[in-house]
């Protein structure tokens, strides 16, 4: 009897010390994520970046460096498989994938690259960089835009078909292929959407708790929404500025967004932001609300592979939410800028375009015509050269928070 | 006996286990005042009998009557029994006076009259002013007369008693017996009691239910199931019994109803095996051709013989059984 | 003698995975981040403001009787339904009951991403509940979804087969014959159950009610599936301060909070352990 009870008793001590634990666990580990990736990124960048193997006979070996989610790696061993076998350069170079999956230290790669030109390395195995929209403000802010060769036509004959310019050093970087964040509709429901904001809030308000956006800082589709809606109401250059000032500016848009929160999906008597871009996606495929911001690819792609009723549509309003460009870079310090420059021209013919069409519904930056879009004919209406992009740096804490502050408690249940 | 009231009746009792285990056709009377005994080895059905009576089993067929009224369909707890279980089973959260009080207060028997009963029935049952201590503060002796003297507080017209003595060392058993069975001439309760210890059923009872593998085989006076057994199963279970083998019969004969004679002045010949002293009397084996017969004897006789003399062996009161009965 | 010291080498040695383990992983975080509550995040200077934040700002303190609310719920809930089912595993001996005393255990083996999922397709608004209710005309909206009732109907399906599992085992320590003894005395069901079986099965009661409320104040997987977003539960409250606004002391400081709150539930073990009624005492 004793024994079992001091038994129980060592079992609850434990369960007590293992809750605060794992609070703190999380919490620190949370807190080193940065400091510990940049030291591994760092080791890594040293012992790889070895110098590349002479070129071998042709034009050699190209190290194409990426990173992202599984369908960003299946992408690029798609068009590295149809580089290497299929187009004009086949034979002539030969593309290799260094992939870093997300989420094992995200700024692995950038990191590496930056810990590379920091030790001075060069002819280095980093010919070719993919590049995100924050990934290359990153880098760029860390070693600056010379560090990556300036592009041209000659180099690159199909640069003058693509009409997207990255907002950062759009000389030296080439988009070739864009994402953005759209209205995602329910056709059925709603068989003239919105075509502006005015719209969208006049339509919210003639069909309450139809409407709702997934709560930012749990998926890009809720940012984009909330940060449009406020930045709309500050000049044009706040929206690529992580300056304090223009926090000062923030209450304009935060009281239109609580202006349309009564308009919002409601449950059980409350409004309610559902939690990441998959939560207000699967609200609208259920018929549970008729319209709301999402990811144009991932809306796409899963209305593709039927995970999404065919009445699901997209649209883009004015003034539009942000989206963001993929870029292909060629650093200094590499060792096959032609096999590089040759992988660029390659990523923005209609063969490649149209891969990454298909297989992701990224939106293709050059002219569909000669292009088979047939699913993804929703992609032809969005404009990329319109395309906002944001970065507003650390300041994306602040706001978070202070949307959880003052518009997440306006939901609650009345108790 | 005969102008005796019946207090209890068991009429064609059948229960019946889904396992087939269970007590068939049981038929018993039980006077008032009379301690009556259930005895037999485990699982002849003893407890059985004493539960279905109690109400913790349903019967299967056949009924069962107190003062002439079939108490089958009333719950433990409208039945006028009183039980007291082997493992004493007193409620271990509460102390002495609790455990006593509990079924008077049940009963909405005012404090002050619960007190002075409780008080007189613990120096009953002899365990006066124990009423803070909690059970497992008590010995096992002191928490049977507690179970006791809990059942006796409700008056009941039938006292059930399931091996209460089992748990309990031999002194205090002995202890006990006796202290029940004057506990039962003070009050004239009438009580079924369980046993499986033939020397304890002896001791204690008015009759005795002698039971076997779910049937009864005889029911009697102690002096009448130990002098006239009914069945070979009786006779093996009730004291010290020789079963002699000769001509297809079974004679079965206690060891002091053998006179133990010199050499061709008996019944049967034999030889002289061992000869143990148990105090005031001596136990002796013979080997009778197959048979090793044991006899009680005096010390004065067990002097003048030795291992392996030839005795011979005069049969006294005694009886026989076809072996093709057994 | 060199056998005695050889013998306490060896039992020290099988004790020192442990410990040192306890020490690194439980002891250790557990003072630094009670060191850190007590820190500004920026000056590094001691203060209590990780501490008043929680209790001052509106939305935080909201999130502490939100969570409150549904953990007490839970408990209440799950440890009544969790007694009945027990005490009808206990004493019933149908094969009904015997079935459900096979299979009471199941849900525990499911995975709780899985489990939630499952109950989210089944409850939404637009949920298997919502169609089967279609089929017969009625348009049912149960509103559990992001909201308390939601989390507690969750928490149940995690939390009754545990309870029960704690209860069952300490009905089945209660013998019959205590049971038989009441009934012979007078006792009806009923008060067979308030006067033997619940006195004699509380302690484990509160064990039970001590481990659900211990396992639910930190939860996280269900309120984040299904949770609304304000007030929200302290697991998604912490998981913000540190994930959304990398705010680690803030962070700390409500750890300790919810450790305190656990700790309740502790006390409340130990003392009616301590308070050792008499007729345990052997």
């Amino acid at each position: 009897m004793r024994m079992k009870r001091i038994g129980a008793m060592l079992l609850a001590c434990t369960l007590l010390g293992a809750t605060l634990a794992s609070c703190t666990g999380a919490e620190s580990s949370g807190g080193a994520t940065t400091a510990a990736s940049t030291t591994t990124a760092a080791a890594e960048g040293g012992s790889e970046a070895t110098p590349a193997e002479p070129a071998a006979e042709g034009g050699g070996t190209v190290h194409i460096w990426a990173t992202g989610s599984d369908n960003v790696r299946q992408i690029f061993e798609t068009l590295i498989n149809e580089f290497n076998t299929n187009s004009e350069y086949a034979g002539q170079y030969t593309a290799v994938l260094n992939f870093q999956p997300s989420g094992t230290g995200q700024a692995a790669m950038t990191d590496g690259l930056a810990a590379a030109y920091q030790a001075g390395q060069e002819n280095t195995e980093y010919d070719l960089v993919d590049f995100s929209g924050d990934d290359l403000s990153k880098i760029i802010a860390l070693v600056g835009e010379d560090s990556f060769l300036p592009l041209d036509d000659t180099m690159i004959p199909n640069r003058g078909n693509v009409a997207a310019k990255s907002s950062v050093a759009p000389d030296r970087v080439q988009p070739y292929r864009g994402t953005t964040v759209i209205l995602a509709y329910d056709s059925e429901k709603v068989p003239e959407p919105p075509k502006t904001l005015d719209e969208l809030v006049a339509w919210m308000e003639a069909n309450p708790g139809r409407f709702v956006y997934n709560v930012p800082g749990t998926g890009g589709a809720g940012d984009s929404f909330v940060r449009t809606s406020v930045y709309n109401y500050l000049p044009e250059e706040a929206i690529t500025s992580a300056d304090e000032q223009w926090v000062e500016q923030w209450d304009e848009g935060f009281e239109f967004l609580k202006s349309i929160n009564p308009y919002m999906y409601s449950s059980g008597g409350s409004i309610v932001y559902p939690n990441k871009n998959q939560g207000s996606l699967d609200l609208l495929n259920q018929g549970e609300i008729d319209m709301c911001p999402n990811w144009a690819d991932m809306v796409l792609s899963q209305r593709a592979s039927g995970e999404l009723r065919e009445s699901i549509k997209i649209t883009q309003i004015d003034p539009s939410f942000t989206g963001s460009l993929q870029t292909l870079a060629i650093p200094t310090i590499g060792s096959n800028p032609e096999g590089a420059a040759a992988f660029i021209n390659f990523m923005i013919t209609p063969e490649a375009q149209q891969i990454m069409v298909q297989q992701m519904a990224a939106i293709p930056l050059i002219d569909t015509s000669s292009m088979d879009m047939s699913g993804y004919e929703d992609l032809q209406g969005l404009d990329v050269s319109n395309f906002r992009i944001m970065s507003i740096g650390n300041l994306g804490t602040t706001f978070n928070e202070r949307w959880d502050n003052e518009i997440a408690p306006l939901a609650s249940i009345p108790e | 006996m005969s102008e005796k009231k019946i207090m209890l009746e068991l009429k064609d009792m059948t229960k019946k286990y889904p396992n087939g285990d269970g007590v068939e056709h049981i038929g018993l009377q039980v006077n008032e005042g009379e301690i009556v005994t259930l005895l037999g080895p485990s699982g002849c059905g003893k407890s059985t009998i004493l539960r279905t009576v109690g109400g913790f089993l349903d019967v299967t067929s056949g009924d069962i009557e107190i003062n002439g009224r079939s108490i089958i369909h009333l719950p433990p707890e409208k039945r006028p029994t009183a039980m007291v279980f082997q493992s004493y089973n007193l409620w271990p959260h509460m102390n002495v006076y609790e455990n006593l009080a509990y079924g008077l207060k049940l009963r909405k028997m005012p404090a002050e009259e619960q007190k002075t009963r409780i008080t007189e029935m613990l120096d009953m049952v002899g365990i006066p002013g124990m009423e803070k201590k909690f059970p497992s503060q008590l010995s096992g002796g002191q928490q049977q007369r507690v179970a006791i003297a809990r059942s006796l507080l409700l008056k009941p017209e039938l006292l059930l008693l399931d091996e209460p003595f089992s748990a309990l060392d031999a002194k205090i058993r002995h202890q006990m017996r006796e202290e029940l069975k004057k506990i039962q001439q003070n009050l004239g309760i009438t009580v079924l009691f369980v046993t499986h210890d033939q020397e304890e059923a002896m001791a204690i009872s008015h009759r005795i239910v002698v039971m076997n593998k779910g049937k009864i085989d005889q029911i009697g006076s102690p002096a009448d199931i130990y002098d006239n057994p009914g069945t070979l199963h009786v006779a093996s279970f009730i004291g010290e019994m020789n079963f002699i083998e000769s001509e297809g019969k079974t004679i079965a004969i206690r060891p002091e109803d053998i006179t133990v004679l010199p050499e061709g002045q008996g019944d049967l010949e034999g030889e002289v095996r061992t000869i143990m002293l148990l105090g005031h009397y001596v136990v002796l084996t013979v080997q009778q051709e197959e048979n090793v017969i044991k006899c009680n004897i005096d010390r004065a006789q067990s002097e003048t013989l030795q291992v392996g003399d030839r005795v011979s062996l005069k049969l006294g009161k005694h009886t026989v059984f076809d072996r093709a009965q057994e | 003698m060199s056998k005695r010291i050889k013998q306490l080498v060896v039992a020290y040695g099988m004790v020192l995975p442990a410990f040192l383990t306890v020490m690194l992983t439980v002891a250790y975080p557990i003072a630094l981040a009670v060191v850190r509550s007590f820190r500004d995040q920026s000056t590094g200077a001691f203060t209590f403001s990780n501490y008043t934040f929680f209790f001052t700002t509106a939305a935080q303190f909201k999130n502490l009787v939100y969570t409150l609310f549904v953990v007490v719920m839970t408990v209440a809930i799950a440890i009544f339904v969790a007694y009945l089912l027990a005490l009808y595993l206990r004493f019933s001996h149908s094969r009904i009951s015997r079935t459900i005393g096979a299979l009471y255990l199941l849900p525990r083996f499911v995975p709780a991403m899985c489990a939630v999922y499952a109950m989210i397709t089944i409850i939404r608004d637009s949920g298997l509940i919502n169609r089967i209710g279609l089929l017969f005309g009625k348009d049912i909206h149960l509103g559990l979804m992001y909201h308390a009732q939601g989390l507690i109907v969750m928490n149940l399906w995690f939390n009754i087969p545990f309870a029960a599992m704690m209860i069952t085992a300490g009905l089945g320590a209660i013998p019959d014959s205590i049971i038989e003894g009441a009934r012979d005395v007078g006792a009806g069901r009923f008060k067979v159950l308030t006067s033997m079986i619940l006195p004699l099965s509380v302690k484990d009661v509160i064990i039970a009610a001590t481990f659900v409320w211990m396992t639910n104040v930190g939860s996280f997987t269900t309120p984040y599936l299904m949770g609304g977003n304000s007030p929200k539960m302290l697991g998604i409250a912490l998981f913000d301060q540190f994930n959304k606004y990398l705010s680690y002391n803030r962070a700390a400081a409500l750890s300790v909070i919810m450790f305190l709150i656990c700790a309740v539930s502790a006390g409340v073990y130990i003392y009616s352990n301590l308070k050792d009624t008499e007729w345990e005492m052997q």
